[in-house]
């Protein structure tokens, strides 16, 4: 391997001493990207910088043309030359070498990378069912667990259902190949895809191209149990369907806010249950953002999808293909939707289900294919109420996740032969500091109590639903925020959300709105960030079920996407 | 909840504003120029916020006495709906028998992209995005596009405002942004809520 140690890695290579201009080969897949056997994607080596001469490509000293059976369209023009092959896929599992050789104004510009192929591995499971806690990191677990078992003595009156996934464990990696923080589009991309991609990107690799649907594509787990396995497709969130999460499993796109686009790509799904008709209904309909007529409700129908758009309507649904909306936008948080019920907030959607109805009702009707299923049900705003700064609202997210968690343990338990995994995407930078009482009269941080002062929190679930009654008990969480705009913090619950910082002109200015008697906390990342940000902490997956050994120790998260394939035996031709 | 991670649209800083023509330089001066003032916080910076927005508003409104002769009906973000579902939003009967005629909203004008804006948008509580920023799916369904008869510059983030103007309804998609919008008013008054 001593062409890849004299070279640089990551596929980005100059090789040529230029001027002004750095002239780069940029190969597609990247370095060290990782294929199933039969997975289609696009390869695209461009030459920036430069018009190319001749661009010669080579996989494993094979002309590349020959190689894939397939002509590329090469493109040569100032400043940009490229060399594209569509949909082509490797026959073989083993390393595969790409020699890449690019000619232009008489200079020569070299890039070489290797890529690993896996083949297909005998079926263990019928089913996969992944569950996507977004931005559910470590701590979120331990809240959520704090508040819906409890804490005797030191020691936990229970786990919670994705901790009582034993089959496997494993710490994931979450960065993209840009950046070290990751977003939602880039994290599930890479457990739908196995490959890694950049932030606000799905399923695509990343080209020069101003056009967010002309970037070089990867199969993904939608596409490849259908195409291999004739197996159903569900997505179950309770953000906008559109919304990164979902919309990583089924659509390629550069920009995950081409969103209009992406409600079309559900139709590669059968089940199909979240918020977010907004992007589905023509724009001459009042609340519709949609910048075309298109009525995509009318059209899944017509498609013969049995169309949901409240509770008593899912439970109703029959067929085999569910389009279920249930807000016009994200749909509530459980606490504000299942308890606090403010019609302030609620804005008149008063019959949105919960996600464990919304889960029980995908598996119910994807279990009618013989050929078994793939699901992926998302806890979309345990992510968006840490981002801002609500780790109450959160973690009864978290709890109702944990929930829908337990309808899928249910029926593995019942019908069997079906891989569990729950993960998040990414983390969020929270910690639990200790516990928080205004008992003795202290307020603020002086009321923040520490080591033996951190006495355990008074959460009551009552009713046994594993949601504590109350989220502002007498002694609660100090859960703190590693990365935050200026903030005011009181440490108490708010029964009426508000952004910790808003923004005045570019700069985010803390909100005294959400804790008028609160401190100033000043901010630690840019003043153009107005909201609490994601964190780079590896995250936790816990698998139960047959394909479960896959996940150990520490892996990167494309192994999600191989642990999956493998336990199904995909082998897509 | 951005929609898009940190490649929000690149913005104008401060310093590169084109100030609008009707406001004095030695108001804005007093606006723009101190960084300090900016970051000061809301509470310190209050008083000096109101001595502008009043400046401002006094240059931009013109006659104020006459404008409050007019009988505009009053208008409340949560009177424009009479129903909402997954199938859209109903207007109200109340916002449709308003069509055309003058009307009064009190909310918050969301932060724009633009330093000096021709329309911008009555919000009902402050808003954490720039909206112009951002996806437009970020946004709440009940906002109001308010135009305006001459540009200004942006209003204090986080005051209540006054908005006078006639209602129109329907779906318009505006020519310079591509912004969509149900609910606009051409507004021929501005003031702090509260006056």
């Amino acid at each position: 391997m001593l062409w890849r140690k004299v070279l640089l890695a990551a596929g980005v290579l100059l090789l040529c001493t230029s001027s002004a201009m750095a002239e780069v080969v940029v190969v597609l897949p990247i370095d060290r990207a990782k294929f199933l056997t039969g997975q289609k994607f696009d390869m695209e080596i461009e030459l920036r910088g430069a018009k190319a001469d001749e661009i010669k490509v080579l996989l494993d000293g094979k002309e590349a043309a020959s190689f894939f059976g397939v002509n590329p369209v090469v493109k040569k023009e100032t400043g940009l030359s490229s060399f594209r092959m569509d949909g082509v896929a490797f026959t073989k599992p083993g390393a595969v070498k790409v020699e890449v050789e690019a000619k232009a104004g008489g200079k020569t510009f070299k890039a070489n990378v290797g890529y690993t192929v896996v083949g297909p591995e005998k079926r263990a499971a019928k089913n996969v069912i992944l569950f996507i806690g977004d931005g559910m990191g470590l701590v979120s677990r331990q809240v959520a667990r704090i508040l819906s078992k409890g804490i005797t003595q030191g020691k936990y009156n229970g786990f919670l259902e994705m901790e009582l996934l034993k089959d496997g464990f494993a710490l994931l990696n979450t960065s993209g190949y840009d950046s070290l923080v990751t977003d939602s589009a880039n994290s599930a991309s890479a457990y739908a895809t196995g490959h890694k991609s950049v932030v606000n990107a799905m399923g695509v690799y990343e080209n020069s191209s101003p056009d967010p649907l002309a970037h070089p594509k990867v199969e993904n787990i939608a596409e490849l149990v259908k195409r291999a396995a004739g197996m159903s497709v569900g997505v179950v969130t309770t953000s906008n369907i559109t919304d990164a999460t979902p919309a990583a499993m089924v659509a390629h796109t550069r920009r995950r806010a081409e969103q209009n686009f992406i409600a079309g790509e559900m139709l590669k799904a059968d089940v199909v249950l979240g918020g977010g008709s907004q992007q589905f209904l023509p724009q001459s309909t009042p609340g519709s953002r949609r910048k075309d007529d298109r009525n995509l409700i009318e059209e899944f129908k017509a498609k013969g999808y049995a169309f949901a758009g409240s509770r008593a309507e899912l439970a109703a649904a029959k067929g085999g293909k569910i389009l279920g909306l249930f807000n016009l936008d994200n749909m509530n948080v459980y606490l504000d939707r299942e308890i606090l019920k403010n019609p302030d907030v609620l804005k008149g959607f008063n019959d949105q289900p919960t996600l464990p109805e919304m889960t029980r009702k995908a598996i119910d009707v994807l279990s009618g294919n013989e050929n078994g299923f793939f699901l992926m049900v998302e806890g979309a705003c345990i992510d968006k109420q840490l981002h801002v700064m609500d780790w109450e609202r959160s973690a009864y997210d978290t709890i109702e996740f944990d929930k829908a968690i337990a309808v899928a343990r249910e029926f593995a338990a019942k019908n069997g032969s079906t891989l569990i995994l729950a993960t998040a995407d990414h983390s969020h930078g929270i910690s639990i500091t200790g516990t928080y009482h205004e008992k003795d009269g202290k307020t603020g941080r002086q009321a923040v109590r520490t080591y033996a002062a951190s006495t355990f929190p008074t959460f009551v679930d009552a009713d046994g639903d594993g949601f504590p009654e109350n989220p502002a008990p007498e002694v609660t969480l100090a859960v703190e925020y590693a990365n935050h705009p200026d903030y005011y913090e009181d440490f108490k619950f708010h029964e009426k959300s508000a952004p910790p910082a808003i923004m005045s002109g570019d700069v985010a200015i803390g909100n005294t709105r959400r804790a008028p008697k609160g401190i100033l906390y000043p901010g630690n990342i840019p003043t153009s960030e107005s909201q609490e940000v994601h964190a780079a902490d590896d995250v936790p997956l816990s698998a139960g079920g047959p394909g479960a050994d896959y996940f150990k120790g520490v892996m990167d998260n494309t192994e999600v996407f191989f642990g999956i394939v493998r336990a199904l035996g995909l082998d897509p031709k | 909840m951005t929609e898009e991670r940190g490649r929000s649209r690149p913005r104008k800083n401060r310093a590169g504003f084109d100030f609008p023509k009707i406001i004095p330089s030695k108001f804005l001066s007093l606006k723009f120029n101190s960084s300090k003032f900016f970051f000061s916080g809301p509470k310190t910076a209050g008083a000096l916020w109101a001595l502008v927005l009043f400046l401002t508003l006094f240059f931009l409104g013109g006659r104020p006495a006459q404008a409050a002769a007019t009988a505009a009906k009053t208008l409340k973000f949560g009177e424009m709906y009479g129903g909402v579902s997954s199938l859209g939003i109903v207007l109200s009967d109340k916002l449709k028998s308003l069509a055309g005629q003058a009307v009064v909203m009190e909310g918050f004008m969301a932060p724009p992209l633009k330093p000096t804006l021709d329309f911008f948008v009555l919000t009902r509580v402050p808003m954490s995005l720039c909206p112009f920023c951002s996806s437009d799916a970020d946004w709440p369904s009940d906002i109001v596009v308010v135009y305006l008869e001459k540009p200004v510059t942006a209003l204090p983030f986080d005051r209540p405002i006054r908005v006078e103007g006639r209602l129109e309804l329907g779906t318009k998609t505006d020519g310079e942004t591509g912004f969509v919008s149900l609910v606009r008013i051409y507004a021929t008054r501005l003031r702090e809520a509260g006056d």
